[in-house]
C-alpha cells in the first residue's frame, strides 16, 4: 500500500503537524493514524521536533468565562446516580425490596435453624453415629450408622461436657441402624459449641451423672 | 530541557494521570498551569479572542477525556497538551471564512518572525532556523503559526503552488537533518 512507504509517511507526518494537510488528505491522514503504528511514531517525532516553536509564544491569560464553561460542561455530562433519577414510586420499590433482602439475609443467616453436628468414628475411621443438635427445635437426631459390637449389658452413651467441668447425659446411643431423636438438653441450646461431646460405654440400666466406662469418643461440634 | 521545565513536565504527567481518574482538583491545577500557554497557541492561530477561547474550552474538555490515555513515553505532557489546542485550532480556521487573509500574515510575520531567534529557548531549533533560506523560513514558520495552507501560503508569496510544496518538503528535510545533528 502506499501509505506503507516510510518516506511518504514522513512527508504527509511533518506536513500534518505543520498544519499544511487539509480537507480530504487530512481527515484520511488521521484515520491511517488512529490504526497505524509506524505513522504514530513520525507524528510524535515530528510533534516534538517542532514543538520548541511554540517557545516563542507569549502566554495570555484567557478570560475566567472559559474555565466556568467548561466546568459546567463536565458537571452536564457527569452521569446523575439512578438514585437520583428515579421516581417516587420506585423509590419506594427500592426500599422495600432492599428491606427484604435484609430481612432474608437476617433470617437465613442468624434466625435460621442452627445446626450442630458430630460424627462418632471408631478407632478405624468408621462412622458409627452422625449426631446433630437442632437448637431451634431443641432436639437431638442420631443416625446410627455402624453400631459397635458391645456386650448386651452395655451401651454407648452420649455426654455433653464443658470446659467448667459439668457434665451433662443426653442420652443412649440406639445400636439399630436408622434414626432416633433425644430432647436437647437446655444447656446446649445457647451454646452447643461450648460442649465438647462425649461416648463411654456404660453397663445398660445404671442411672449414673458422669461417664465411668470406657470412653471411646470425643470431640467437638461442627457447626452448619 | 532545563531542570524548570523537567518539574514542570513531572507535575503535569501526575496531573494528567489524576484527570485520567476523573480528579477536578487536578484538572483545575493543570488549566492554570497551562491555559495561558495553550490560549496563545489557539490565538496565534485563530487571531480572534472568541475563537480562540472556544478553541481552548473545547481542548480541555478533550484532555479530561482523553487524559487516561496519555502515555508520558510517547510525548512530553506540554507537547501533547499542546497538540490538542493546535488540531483544534486548525481545525476551526479551515472553517472559518478567509477573508482578510494577507492581513492575517502580516499581523503574524510581524509578531512572530522577528522574534523568533530571540525567543525559542532551544538552541538546536534556533541554529535550525537560521540555516534555512529567509523565504523557506518563512513558508515553515507561517503554516505553524498561522496555520497557512499550501494555497494559502502560495498566494502569500505570490510563487506557484509546486515551488511553495516544494520548499516547506526541502525546509522540513532541512530541519530534520539539522535536529538530528
Amino acid at each position: 500500500m502506499r501509505y506503507q512507504d516510510p518516506t511518504l509517511q514522513d512527508k504527509l507526518a511533518a506536513e500534518y503537524v505543520l498544519g499544511n494537510l487539509t480537507g480530504q488528505a487530512r481527515r484520511r491522514f488521521e484515520r491511517l493514524l488512529l490504526q497505524d503504528p509506524d505513522l504514530q511514531a513520525c507524528v510524535s517525532a515530528w510533534t516534538s521536533r517542532l514543538h520548541p516553536l511554540n517557545d516563542e509564544i507569549e502566554p495570555v491569560t484567557p478570560p475566567e468565562s472559559v474555565w466556568t464553561n467548561i466546568m459546567t460542561r463536565i458537571e452536564d455530562a457527569t452521569p446523575i446516580p439512578p438514585w437520583q433519577n428515579t421516581p417516587f414510586w420506585r423509590r419506594i420499590a427500592v426500599v422495600a425490596a432492599s428491606v427484604l433482602l435484609l430481612f432474608g439475609t437476617f433470617v437465613y443467616f442468624v434466625a435460621r435453624p442452627v445446626k450442630h453436628v458430630v460424627v462418632v468414628k471408631n478407632q478405624n475411621a468408621q462412622t458409627e453415629w452422625v449426631v446433630e443438635a437442632q437448637t431451634r427445635s431443641r432436639r437431638v437426631v442420631v443416625r446410627t450408622i455402624n453400631p459397635p459390637a458391645l456386650p448386651k449389658n452395655k451401651v454407648c452413651v452420649l455426654w455433653l461436657v464443658w470446659k467448667d467441668g459439668r457434665t451433662r447425659s443426653v442420652g443412649v446411643l440406639s445400636d439399630r441402624i436408622g434414626k432416633t431423636e433425644m430432647p436437647l438438653p437446655k444447656e446446649l441450646v445457647d451454646k452447643p459449641e461450648m460442649a465438647t461431646v462425649v461416648v463411654s460405654v456404660e453397663t445398660r440400666g445404671e442411672a449414673v451423672t458422669k461417664p465411668t466406662g470406657k470412653i471411646v469418643f470425643n470431640g467437638p461440634w461442627a457447626r452448619l | 530541557m532545563t531542570r524548570k521545565t523537567d518539574n514542570l513536565s513531572n507535575v503535569l504527567i501526575e496531573l494528567l494521570s489524576a484527570i485520567g481518574r476523573h480528579d477536578k482538583q487536578a484538572f483545575s491545577r493543570l488549566y492554570q498551569l497551562t491555559s495561558p500557554k495553550l490560549y496563545a497557541v489557539a490565538l496565534r492561530i485563530l487571531k480572534d479572542e472568541a475563537s480562540a477561547q472556544d478553541c481552548l474550552q473545547e481542548g480541555f474538555l478533550s484532555v479530561w477525556r482523553q487524559a487516561a490515555s496519555y502515555q508520558p513515553d510517547r510525548a512530553a505532557p506540554m507537547t501533547w497538551l499542546t497538540t490538542i489546542i493546535r488540531h483544534r485550532a486548525i481545525d476551526l480556521l479551515r472553517k472559518q471564512p478567509h477573508d482578510g487573509l494577507k492581513a492575517e500574515v502580516e499581523a503574524t510575520l510581524a509578531t512572530t518572525l522577528g522574534r523568533v531567534d530571540d525567543t525559542i529557548n532551544t538552541l538546536a531549533m534556533t541554529k535550525c532556523l537560521a540555516e534555512l533560506n529567509p523565504e523557506q523560513r518563512d513558508c515553515v514558520l507561517l503554516a505553524y503559526y498561522a496555520g497557512l495552507t499550501h494555497p494559502e501560503l502560495a498566494e502569500q508569496k505570490q510563487l506557484p503552488l509546486g515551488t511553495v510544496k516544494t520548499w516547506i518538503r526541502h525546509a522540513l528535510d532541512l530541519l530534520r537533518q539539522c535536529l538530528q545533528r
